[in-house]
């Protein structure tokens, strides 16, 4: 919903003080909203360097160019591979995404939503589906990421919540629960009941 | 599979030329074979222009004769009816038309996909086929249009009996349409395309406005497959209906299935063997000579995914135009 992929109900989207409720996904990214996906949703045939390019290409408006080939625009190949540099991946950019360990696919997901330089940044469970040793390679990751961009990151993992949070909502069946800071929410009564006390819905 | 992107070295490969070769050995070597020849030329282009769209955006359509004939009955309608005998002319004008109609359908259809995408290129050559069908006094109708002039080619090359200078003349449209293909898939537009085709909400999800994107390609498709429908009309110098329809568009499409669509060449083998079986088996078994296409499909289909260049490709690793940027990727 907030991508405008869905609709909403009632209520308004508000993108750095400008109302976007009614636009479309490509104004909004424009407007600096970047994902990631909860399912990696890659070019999985692509080169890992492509993935990147194309939003770095479409991010500094020169998806359209069709004479020159695009293997000659070395401000998008380095923008991309400085960025695939920060993520530990400058050794795969050449490789098929379908190739790499799911891990590392991950972070192929990060790297391109980064090539939209963000002002706001939706991570859908950064994490999910990776083993736990891999995981850490994207949590160091995600730390490193720059200050200014604001992130909002989807996540029922409770350790990479409270790492990484600095204001918490708490939804539970589409509903708002609470919402406030980590320790706010570490003392509600209510959030133990329905996350932190059963460690089935973890 | 991937000719473009920004790791694909867009340097011409010796074995691009191959086809140009061929073309001009077979223009020394067998002249008796030139109207067939000018024939596969034009089918070339009009190929081409289908795998731009279905190869590289990933659009299905069982329409592109729409602007095929379009362009064939512009070219025919200039020059029988209102006296424009210039090919030049006759070219840019059905480039124009079916520009146009491109961008007028594309705009409307393109915001759908799948199967009621196809059914909707079909239904409009459907009803551009009955409209030329109604229409006699502009196109002939179910007779054909004759009477098409076409001036000398610059003023100096007049269309011979023997085919030659239409032979030629669609060789050099063909180079100027296959070279303005290459750098559009090598750029970054067509790298774009393939973004498209590979992962639809992820070019959403990094802002493409995919719509107005594929309304463009397709756009740009429609202008060469009209440019094809006009050389059709030149060299013929008669439009028929078989140039709208379903027919049309089905054989398009198997040429560039047998050839191996998405990779440039493909568009170039397909028609080759597509029509050279066909002019071949209609000689020899008039009656079934769709029998032995149908074989030679399912065969295809059955046992090379990527067409003939695909098969190629398993026994000659130098042979497709992408190979280096994929060993690179391994």
């Amino acid at each position: 919903m907030l991508m405008g992929v869905l609709a909403p109900t009632s209520g308004a989207i508000l993108l750095g003080g400008e109302d976007v409720t009614r636009a479309p996904q490509s104004r909004r990214v424009r407007g600096g909203l970047g994902r990631t996906f909860q399912i990696n949703t890659l070019f999985r045939n692509l080169p890992v360097l492509d993935n990147v390019a194309l939003a770095v290409a479409e991010r500094s408006g020169l998806a359209l160019r069709m004479w020159r080939p695009a293997s000659s625009y070395q401000v998008i190949k380095d923008e991309a591979m400085a960025l695939l540099a920060t993520l530990g991946l400058a050794d795969d950019a050449a490789a098929r995404v379908a190739d790499l360990p799911y891990g590392k696919q991950r972070l192929v997901e990060i790297a391109i939503a980064l090539g939209l330089k963000p002002k706001v940044l939706l991570l859908d469970e950064p994490a999910a589906g990776v083993p736990s040793e891999e995981s850490s390679r994207i949590l160091k990751n995600l730390e490193n990421l720059p200050s200014e961009i604001a992130i909002l990151i989807i996540e029922h993992d409770m350790d990479i919540v409270f790492r990484f949070a600095k204001r918490i909502t708490v939804l539970v069946q589409g509903e708002v629960l609470v919402e406030g800071t980590p320790d706010e929410i570490a003392r509600d009564k209510r959030v133990h009941d329905v996350y932190l006390g059963e460690g089935s819905h973890g | 599979m991937n000719s473009s992107g920004y790791l694909a070295d867009p340097r011409i490969r010796w074995a691009e030329w191959l086809p140009w070769v061929a073309a001009l050995g077979g223009f020394f070597l067998l002249p008796e074979y030139l109207a067939l020849g000018a024939r596969i030329l034009i089918f070339v282009l009009f190929a081409l222009s289908l795998d731009l769209i279905l190869g590289y955006a990933g659009i299905i359509t069982l329409g592109h004769s729409a602007f095929f004939g379009l362009g064939a009955y512009t070219a025919g309608i200039l020059s029988a009816k209102l006296g424009v005998h210039d090919n030049f002319l006759q070219l840019v004008a059905a480039a124009g038309a079916a520009a146009l109609l491109g961008a007028i359908t594309g705009a409307i259809i393109l915001r759908t996909r799948a199967l009621t995408l196809l059914m909707l290129t079909l239904a409009i050559t459907a009803i551009l086929l009955e409209i030329a069908n109604k229409m006699t006094t502009l196109t002939g109708g179910a007779d054909g249009l004759s009477g098409v002039v076409v001036a000398p080619i610059l003023g100096l090359f007049k269309f011979d009996l023997f085919g030659k200078t239409a032979f030629l003349y669609c060789l050099a449209v063909l180079f100027i349409g296959w070279f303005f293909v290459r750098r559009l898939i090598y750029s970054p537009f067509g790298a774009m395309l393939t973004g498209i085709r590979e992962n639809t909400a992820r070019m959403h999800a990094v802002g493409a406005p995919v719509y107005r994107r594929l309304v463009l390609v397709y756009t740009i498709s429609a202008t060469m497959a009209g440019v094809a429908g006009a050389l059709l009309t030149q060299v013929n110098q008669f439009v028929g209906l078989n140039v709208l329809g379903l027919e049309p568009s089905g054989d398009l499409l198997v040429m560039l299935i047998l050839g191996g669509v998405g990779r440039l060449y493909g568009a170039f083998v397909g028609p080759v063997v597509y029509l050279i079986a066909q002019d071949y088996l209609a000689k020899q078994y008039p009656e079934y000579w769709y029998l032995g296409i149908g074989l030679l499909l399912i065969v295809v289909v059955l046992f090379a995914r990527g067409g003939i260049l695909g098969l190629m490709d398993k026994w000659l690793p130098f042979s497709k135009p992408g190979s280096s940027a994929k060993a690179s990727a391994r």
